[in-house]
């Protein structure tokens, strides 16, 4: 045996075990019980000489209830209820039981009790058989909770509750979208100078301006999402109501970032910057910290604004 | 409707939901406890799912129990009319728990 109980597994074999002598014993007494004349009464009256039903269908609902209150209180560990529920159905036995014995045989009698103990017995231990596989399969079971949920969603579309944060949240800060639209004016600055060059035709300079005008597409688009996300999560109405040209200065960008994109115009390139400068500054000015302008200390060398921290 | 099941969408709130669970929320006409999950139906943002703090009895904080989770500032502050549901139970792929 303790090589049987050894992993899992052949717990849930043990336990099917024990299941199947529970179901083998109820058939064995059916077997005794059943051919017994006295059971013959068991089938509804066809004949009124074989006179009634040792057991009703609202005594057996009657004493399955017992047994599913006895099994409840067993495994909750409810000492007094237990007993109280056990003694309920003594009581409740025996009175029946009375009656049988005082208006049928003894036979009757007992079979009575030990068919009303049969079904209480069985009721107690469907009680334990349910919560043990609840209790082993619990995970499988709120998992297909969870998919029959998912599969009803697909259907009726539950209501989406937002639950989103900005990761790292509070951080918000333009100078990325300046870094970016700096970077945009220096590769329109790089492509001027590879189109100077006399020998275009030469694969690298090709190489290096399609490297530029793709990242060129990459910083415009970055500049985007930055501003947007800047102006769709942090602007609220105080800082709106306070600053009121931000949302033209906000569509303005957008416009800017895709017109960068579009053409190698540094002029536009340097009026993207300009609004860039004009967003941060209201952008620091809502947080009350002070804004200086500085030449960025490398390459385009053109004016930015920063916090003075 | 007394109940209703909506779907969590977002990681503000985890470990407490995550981004998919399902949850079961109450129609919210009692009595508001400080430090419950409740449906807020935020004007810039629809319904939103956040932990509430009671500053006084008009006015309440949400916040998401993810520690980078918008603040309440970014929130900003409910009216006792914008709370519409109290979640009760949740529905997730490791199980159901009450909330």
């Amino acid at each position: 045996m303790t090589r049987i109980i050894d992993n899992k597994y052949d717990y849930q074999v043990l336990h099917m075990l024990k299941l199947s002598s529970y179901i083998f014993y109820s058939i064995i007494l059916s077997i005794i019980i059943y051919p017994n004349s006295a059971l013959s009464h068991l089938a509804p009256l066809v004949e009124p000489e074989y006179g009634q039903q040792i057991i009703s269908l609202s005594l057996i609902i009657i004493l399955s209830g017992f047994g599913f209150c006895a099994g409840i209180c067993m495994l909750y560990m409810l000492k007094k209820s237990a007993y109280l529920v056990n003694l309920l159905l003594f009581s409740f036995i025996l009175f029946e039981s009375y009656h049988h014995l005082r208006n049928e045989s003894l036979l009757l009698h007992i079979e009575f009790i030990t068919l009303s103990l049969l079904f209480f017995l069985l009721t107690w231990q469907f009680v334990y058989f349910l919560s043990r596989l609840i209790l082993n399969n619990r995970l499988i079971l709120s998992k297909f909770f969870y998919v029959i949920l998912e599969k009803l969603d697909i259907f009726f579309a539950f209501t989406k509750v937002k639950a989103h944060c900005d990761i790292p949240c509070k951080i918000y800060d333009p100078h990325i979208a300046i870094v970016s639209a700096l970077t945009i004016v220096r590769l329109i600055d790089i492509i001027e100078e590879t189109k100077k060059n006399n020998n275009i035709d030469d694969l690298n300079l090709q190489n290096t301006l399609i490297r530029c005008v793709e990242r060129k597409e990459f910083e415009s688009e970055k500049v985007k999402a930055e501003i947007r996300v800047i102006w769709g999560d942090y602007f609220k109405d105080v800082q709106l109501e306070a600053y009121p040209d931000t949302h033209n200065i906000v569509h303005c960008i957008m416009m800017l970032s895709s017109k960068t994109k579009q053409t190698i115009d540094r002029k536009v390139a340097l009026e993207l910057v300009d609004e860039i400068n004009k967003f941060a500054s209201i952008f620091w000015s809502t947080k009350d910290v002070e804004t200086e302008k500085v030449i960025s200390p490398y390459p385009p060398s053109i004016e930015i604004i920063r916090p003075k921290l | 409707m007394l109940f209703r099941i909506f779907r969590v969408s977002g990681d503000s709130m985890l470990p407490t939901l995550a981004d998919g669970d399902f949850v079961l929320a109450k129609k919210l006409n009692e009595n508001y406890l400080d430090g419950n999950v409740v449906i807020i139906n935020d004007t810039a943002h629809g319904f939103i799912i956040k932990r509430i703090k009671e500053l006084n009895k008009k006015e309440f904080a949400a916040y998401g129990d993810n520690k980078d989770s918008n603040s309440d500032q970014c929130f900003g502050l409910y009216t006792p009319e914008d709370l519409k549901f109290i979640v009760k139970w949740k529905v997730g792929f490791r199980g159901i728990s009450k909330i």
